[in-house]
């Protein structure tokens, strides 16, 4: 693939890994965006090259999947050699000040709980239902076997009902939480 | 797809939508990436940089290895090595006591030790007077009395007792 077919496909399909990019980090945007860039440098330079063996998104998914991954890990290694404190705070959805202004107070309720599902399950849900991929997809993005793609998805979405009906049931207001 | 399922998807497209509405463009960002790129191509420094690290480093390993877990050449020289063709005959001359490593094996912790003095005695009696190292879990308390022949009046248990004859110091006092 020339240069020409592979910037027209990574505009194609900007934003959903831009999407994509946000949820393998956390939603945090810096992060995300920083995410992408060395996506997109990886496949201008052909350390990541794709070779038809799946769709593009798929590919172009996994790969952000991979680099985001890569990432964490090299953040972790700096706030350990260098900022114990950091290493120690539990992670958790970070909330930037302009988010919070455009945020609904649904959609604010929906990331809480999704933040709160294991990385697995989450990948799983937010492939199939937010960039409407196939489950046989977001296996192959995830790099796991279908049956387990199937497992985790299951999983998450059973889990996830729940913490939204938590919600619902504690604060005692009657949102349009799924069923 | 079910209506649980139904009302996700609408969540998460919700979501989507706003995620979208913060989505950097792409034309600036590609620019960016490919100003990288050809900033990244143009210095090949970068890449001798990495290799001379990755050779220090493995340097660095090998050296430190050698250090701990290899003899050095002196302590070689200092043991003294048979060459394996050569035989010894067992009569003639007195046995080599320290059993050599085969020069192809590597040898680990190996340090020069005293050289003794080879035993003057032929091979039969060094074999008639070698002993176990596990040799005195064999013994039993009383192999003393078992070897020896009881003798009238002798006695293995001594306990002091009173005669009639003897002074009793306790009761005079």
């Amino acid at each position: 693939m020339d240069e020409h077919a592979l910037r027209a496909e990574l505009e194609k399909y900007h934003q959903d890994s831009y999407g994509w990019s946000l949820s393998c980090c956390a939603h945090v945007r810096a992060e995300a965006e920083t995410v992408q860039q060395i996506v997109y440098l990886k496949i201008l330079t052909g350390k990541a090259r794709y070779e038809g063996r799946a769709s593009f998104k798929t590919w172009l998914f996994a790969v952000i999947r991979r680099t985001a991954a890569d990432e964490r890990r090299r953040q972790m290694l700096r706030r350990w050699l260098f900022d114990r404190q950091a290493m120690q705070a539990p992670t958790r959805l970070v909330e930037q000040p302009d988010d919070a202004l455009y945020r609904t107070e649904l959609q604010q309720i929906v990331r809480q709980a999704l933040a709160a599902l294991p990385r697995r399950q989450r990948e799983a849900l937010q492939l199939v239902f937010y960039h409407e991929l196939s489950l046989a997809e977001a296996a192959d993005v995830m790099n796991v076997s279908l049956g387990s793609a199937r497992t985790h998805y299951e999983r998450g979405k059973k889990r996830l009902r729940q913490l939204l009906e938590e919600e619902q049931v504690s604060d005692g207001t009657t949102r349009p939480a799924v069923q | 797809m079910e209506q649980p399922d139904r009302q996700f998807n609408e969540l998460f497209q919700q979501l989507k939508q706003e995620d979208q509405r913060h989505a950097p463009t792409f034309a600036p960002t590609f620019a960016r990436v490919v100003a990288s790129a050809a900033a990244h191509s143009s210095s090949p420094r970068w890449q001798v940089w990495r290799f001379a690290a990755a050779a220090f480093a493995l340097l660095l390993g090998l050296s430190v290895w050698f250090a701990f877990f290899r003899r050095t050449p002196d302590e070689r020289m200092a043991l003294p090595v048979t060459p394996p063709s050569q035989v010894v005959p067992l009569r003639e001359s007195p046995p080599q006591v320290a059993v050599l490593p085969k020069p192809s094996q590597p040898v680990r912790h190996a340090r020069p030790r005293p050289h003794k003095s080879a035993p003057s005695l032929p091979l039969e009696a060094l074999i008639s007077q070698w002993h176990s190292p596990t040799e005195f879990l064999l013994r039993k308390p009383g192999t003393a009395l078992l070897n020896t022949v009881p003798r009238l009046g002798e006695s293995f248990i001594k306990s002091k007792t009173l005669v009639p004859e003897q002074h009793n110091y306790l009761e005079e006092q």
